[in-house]
């Protein structure tokens, strides 16, 4: 029986290690990407607070609590090039959201920023809408430093170009 | 002479001059007073829904007094779905609060030509499939529907075991074929048969079936995915053949006999060669009537020789109206009556007499001139032609021509304009605007090719016709500006118009619209999805890069027109995106926009304060863009001050602004919004949002009493009756109270009046006269208990009662009479005597239990504080497991004096916990001083006394 429980506990250390907290970077951040880095921008559409969203992929990463709060929130994170898909979202100590596998992939590429979307989580499905206007007002307004050194495209469900066409116009007055 | 000559011209002139002037948008946007006209199955009596100011209910219909008994009343916030007569005496109501659906069984009796009604809710969770024919009268309910995991049952009762929810085993209907969450039964009466629809999401489709009562077998009816063409049973004709509206095998919806044993239509009935039918009666089985939309008016032809004569003799009575017969019994007919101009009224008809009106469904509106419609035609590409529905402004504004509102329809598929009273022309043509609606390629009423005809045509082929119809107007009525507004598709094709024609188009107003159409595609992880792109595609065509240039978005640079984007920000129709991404392009294009995204708002508006709100809006806006002045009147202007201020205090539909919300309040206040002042009275009171200053709060009340506002004499008279901030003056009080009372008899002043009486506050002592007062006053207004105006009522008579429990020097039997008056909504038992002890006390740690006392409390708004205590019985009656009591919460003022801040009952449980709390939360509040909280029983002894020192 002992030998089973340290087995199971071991995963859960193992699954634990496997799974890095990563935390939004802060508006006004200065920082660079190294190599074959990107970053990831999504936002998260809630009405109560979140525990954990899990993603897997290139690499396995968790956000936490503090960038899960109530309300709709950008978050902004360094990240290895490469595939992703979003697992599950844990709501508490009692209840976990497990997403269907095929419809939450996404790409981060390499030397952008990779929007993927917003996660709407409000009550109904969840879904992975495309709100790209309101991500670029974000970076325009948070994040000024990063957007004049890297370029932000979509990279969600779907081909979608309004990045482009907007950065061309101007920034928002 | 001269002079009578002149009087008389001009007398004869007013006589004959039109009322115009513009409608208020509460009138044209609100609840219609009556719907729902039926008769009883004997033809005896005539019930309707009504929704009059003093009631909202089932009704019965007065034929010789021309007035209506209410006898099932609503809440006036619930909303009524439908009903049924089940037999002469008892009908079936389907009524709704929130989102819960609420069944009712509404029995009648008849005593000495006074009609009574009992009303009973279903108890069960289920809805009514339909009932037997023949007496008694025998039910089939579907019960335990809705729940995914559950399956329906269905059974045959009497109405007294639906009401009772007995379910005995042998009355369960056996043999059904689907019993889940996306089936819906129904009993077709004529034919004795079930009826099974079964929408199947995955194979999008929509699956019938039927089998005779009494059988057990189930036959296929028809199963078919809807896109692809429609299909409506009538009813049978035969026990193999079916009456179907259908346009399988035709391009127009006409009317065919169906053979349900081959699945084949073969007998076409009926079909207009220009229209698709919206309807078809029969007489046994032989085609009576058909109905269909023609140029947007309600056409019907008749084949049998008396619905010829009632035709002829209805056409003599309602020339240029529309009209429809909802049912006949015994030779009387219920007719409904519409037009343009007429938003519609209910008529008993029978032949040979005048029609008797029963009621108008906006009765309002009668002092009002509506516009009339004109109707235009265009040819358009393919040899179509193309109608279009145009009314002009009724007031003579001094500038002619007037500017022209071009709105497209929603869609842009499956979508049409009829000529039928329309809210928002009639408030835009009694404003001097001329306004155009189009039935462009793609709209429905013109068979399947029409409708087709306009797929792929988003901001092409559909703005063309648009734009034909726009220069015919322009030609024969002089027009030389215009805006382009819609909702939708709408909203896109307005942004569309104003970018293609920019010497036109003045301004758009675009609300809940798309306007990137490659979004369309791309909107989420669930639209990208095959089965939800072949969806778009069906209406806007194959996702491809000439997408973009329809897209408003990234025609931004071209837009010209000063625009008024609407959104809901929650919107899972259009998506929110689509609004906010064609204000990011305007924006970054520098161009003139202006936003008004409404939050926890989905497609459209389901109050009509926010219908309001938008409205008014947009006549500010068009206004402003089309030099149109003096259209719109300085008290309309007002209320859309005030009611933005509302939105913006409330901070739930727009976000939270108590400075602009202040600043519209006063712009309202000083164009004499009574509501306004009274706002601002309370801001004054509060600190929140003004100063705090006492004297310029009364002095807005006092302006505000002018106006005859009842708010305002009740908050004068609250005022002057409590020695808060100024020493009481109870004469005063009293004065305002009477004065309330007068403007608003239903409201509370009533209240506070009787208990002027019970204490003796500015008159002698009267304590008979105080508790009738409260008994009648309650008795006679409080209507319906999830009423907001019934809830206000009690709860203020439940913090008069206790105040007077406390304070009133009373007798026994007076006592037991306020005691009767907490107790009328009481289904138990309630014990009088109660005792109790301190569990804890102090500052509020926010969850269970726990407080942290201390000698004093510094000044604190977001803190809590007061006391749990633990309730146990005192007067040894151990069926009675609730008990009341009486919570005071009192302020010492300076010189000594206890200001009582609330009195109110609580209910609470024997043998258990108590919490009682309060908070520092006006700027009155929120000094140091000490707070008393005090808990008595009914008999008025005081069990508990606990202070609360606040210090800086």
């Amino acid at each position: 029986m002992k030998i089973w429980k340290s087995i199971l506990l071991s995963l859960v250390v193992l699954q634990m290690s496997c799974s890095q907290q990563v935390a939004s970077i802060k508006p006004s951040t200065q920082n660079k990407l190294t190599d074959n880095h990107g970053y990831l921008l999504l936002s998260v559409d809630t009405s109560i607070d979140l525990e954990q969203l899990n993603v897997s992929g290139q690499k396995s990463f968790h956000l936490g609590a503090a960038d899960l709060t109530a309300g709709t929130h950008h978050i902004l994170v360094d990240l290895p090039a490469g595939d992703y898909q979003i697992d599950s979202v844990k709501l508490n100590n009692w209840w976990r959201l497990q997403l269907k596998s095929g419809y939450w992939n996404f790409k981060v590429q390499a030397g952008q920023i990779s929007y993927i979307g917003d996660l709407q989580l409000k009550g109904r499905l969840p879904e992975l809408e495309n709100r790209s206007s309101m991500a670029l007002q974000y970076l325009e307004q948070q994040h000024k430093a990063l957007l004049k050194n890297y370029q932000v495209r979509y990279s969600g469900p779907g081909d979608d170009h309004y990045f482009e066409f907007a950065t061309a116009q101007g920034v928002t007055p | 002479m001269k002079l009578w000559l002149t009087l008389a011209v001009c007398w004869l002139l007013t006589c004959f001059v039109v009322d115009a002037k513009p409608i208020p948008a509460t009138q044209l946007f609100r609840d219609t007073t009556l719907s729902q006209v039926k008769f009883s199955p004997d033809g005896q009596f005539i019930s309707v829904f009504v929704n009059f100011e003093d009631g909202k209910g089932l009704a019965l219909y007065d034929r010789k007094n021309n007035d209506f008994q209410l006898i099932a009343l609503v809440a006036k916030s619930d909303w009524v779905q439908q009903y049924r007569w089940l037999d002469p005496q008892n009908l079936y109501l389907v009524s709704g609060r929130d989102n819960v659906m609420i069944h009712s069984v509404v029995s009648l009796s008849r005593q000495q030509n006074k009609v009574t009604a009992e009303v009973k809710t279903v108890p069960a969770n289920g809805y009514l499939v339909g009932q037997l024919k023949g007496s008694p009268t025998r039910l089939l309910f579907a019960t335990d529907v809705g729940r995914s995991e559950v399956e329906f049952q269905l059974y045959e009762l009497s109405i007294s075991q639906l009401l009772k929810s007995e379910f005995p085993a042998e009355a369960r209907i056996k043999h059904l074929l689907d019993t889940d969450a996306q089936t819906r039964l129904h009993f077709d009466q004529q034919s004795n048969r079930l009826i099974s629809t079964r929408l199947d999401r995955e194979e999008q489709k929509i699956h019938l079936h039927f089998r005779d009562y009494g059988a057990q077998k189930w036959q296929s009816l028809f199963s078919y995915n809807p896109t692809d063409f429609s299909f409506r049973p009538l009813q049978f004709l035969t026990p193999d053949t079916l009456a179907v509206l259908s346009d399988k095998n035709s391009d127009k919806t006409a009317v065919y006999r169906f053979d349900l044993k081959s699945q084949q239509f073969t007998q076409l009935l009926f079909e207009h060669p220009r229209y698709d039918l919206i309807d078809a009666d029969f007489s046994g089985s032989e085609l009576a009537a058909v109905s269909y939309f023609a140029h947007g008016r309600l056409e019907q032809q008749f084949f049998t020789s008396e619905q010829q004569r009632l035709q002829q003799q209805l056409s003599q009575h309602f020339a240029k109206q529309q009209w429809k017969v909802l049912s006949s019994v015994a030779g009387q007919h219920l007719l409904f009556v519409f037009s343009a101009t007429n938003p519609g009224q209910y008529y008993l008809y029978q032949p040979g007499q005048k029609p008797q009106l029963i009621g108008d469904v906006l009765p309002e509106l009668a002092e009002y001139q509506l516009a009339e419609t004109i109707k235009l035609q265009v040819p358009a590409a393919g040899g179509r032609s193309i109608e279009s529905l145009l009314s002009m402004p009724v007031m003579a504004t001094g500038q002619q021509p007037p500017a022209l509102i071009v709105m497209p329809h929603g869609g842009p598929i499956g979508v049409q304009d009829t000529d039928q009273f329309d809210p928002t022309v009639q408030f835009l043509t009694s404003r001097g605007y001329a306004v155009l609606r189009t039935n462009f390629r793609g709209s429905a009423g013109y068979g399947k090719s029409f409708s087709e005809s306009g797929v792929a045509e988003l901001g092409s082929g559909i703005e063309q016709d648009i734009s034909k119809a726009v220069s015919l107007v322009q030609q024969q009525y002089g027009i030389k500006q215009a805006c382009a507004m819609g909702y939708s598709y709408g909203g896109y094709s307005a942004m569309m118009l104003a970018i293609r024609q920019p010497a036109l188009y003045r301004c758009v107003v675009a609300g809940y619209g798309i306007y990137d159409l490659p979004l369309l595609f791309n909107a989420s992880n669930l639209k990208v999805q095959p089965e939800q792109q072949k969806r778009v595609e069906k209406v806007v065509g194959p996702l491809n890069p000439g997408l973009k240039q329809r897209s408003p978005v990234y025609l931004a640079a071209q837009v010209q027109a000063p625009a008024l984007l609407i959104a809901g920000m929650e919107d899972d129709i259009a998506g929110f995106e689509q609004s906010h991404r064609m204000y990011d392009a305007l924006t970054r294009a520098g161009k003139d926009v202006q936003t008004m995204f409404y939050q926890d708002t989905g497609h459209g508006h389901d109050r009509w304060d926010l219908d309001h709100h938008q409205i008014g809006l947009i006549e500010q806006f068009l206004s402003k863009h089309l030099a149109a002045a003096n259209l719109h009147s300085a008290k309309e202007q007002a209320h859309q001050w005030y009611l933005q201020a509302e939105l913006l205090v409330a901070g739930e539909k727009l976000k939270k602004d108590l400075p602009a919300a202040i600043g519209l309040y006063q712009q309202a206040a000083k164009a004499g919004h009574a509501s306004a002042m009274v706002a601002l009275a309370s801001a004054a009171m509060s600190g929140e949002g003004l100063n705090q200053d006492l004297n310029v709060a009364i002095s807005y009340l006092e302006q505000a009493a002018k106006l005859k506002d009842a708010t305002a004499e009740l908050q004068l008279g609250l005022l002057y009756s409590s020695n808060q901030q100024q020493p009481a003056d109870q004469q005063k009080a009293n004065q305002h109270f009477g004065r309330a009372k007068q403007f608003a008899p239903d409201g509370v002043a009533a209240l506070y009046l009787a208990r002027a009486a019970c204490l003796g506050w500015g008159q002698s002592v009267q304590i008979t006269q105080c508790i009738d007062g409260l008994e009648q006053h309650l008795r006679r207004y409080q209507q319906h208990a999830t009423d907001d105006q019934s809830q206000l009522l009690s709860q203020t008579a439940h913090r008069i009662v206790a105040q007077l429990l406390i304070e009133a020097r009373l007798q026994p039997a007076e006592r037991d009479k306020l005691i009767a008056l907490l107790n009328r909504e009481m289904t138990e038992g309630v014990a009088q005597q109660a005792e109790l002890s301190e569990y804890r006390s102090g500052f509020y740690s926010g969850s269970g239990y726990k407080y942290e006392e201390t000698a004093s409390y510094p000044v604190d708004p977001e803190q809590e504080f007061g006391s749990a205590l633990k309730v146990s019985r005192a007067d040894g009656v151990a069926s009675t497991p609730m008990a009341w009591l009486l919570v005071r919460w009192q302020r010492q003022l300076p010189a000594g004096l206890a200001h009582t801040v609330t009195d109110y009952p609580v209910l609470v449980k024997l043998n258990e916990v108590v919490q009682l709390h309060s908070a520092l939360t006006t700027a009155v509040d929120k000094k140091t001083g000490d707070w008393t909280l005090q808990v008595y029983d009914l008999k008025g002894t005081r069990l508990y006394q606990q202070q609360f020192n606040f210090k800086s």
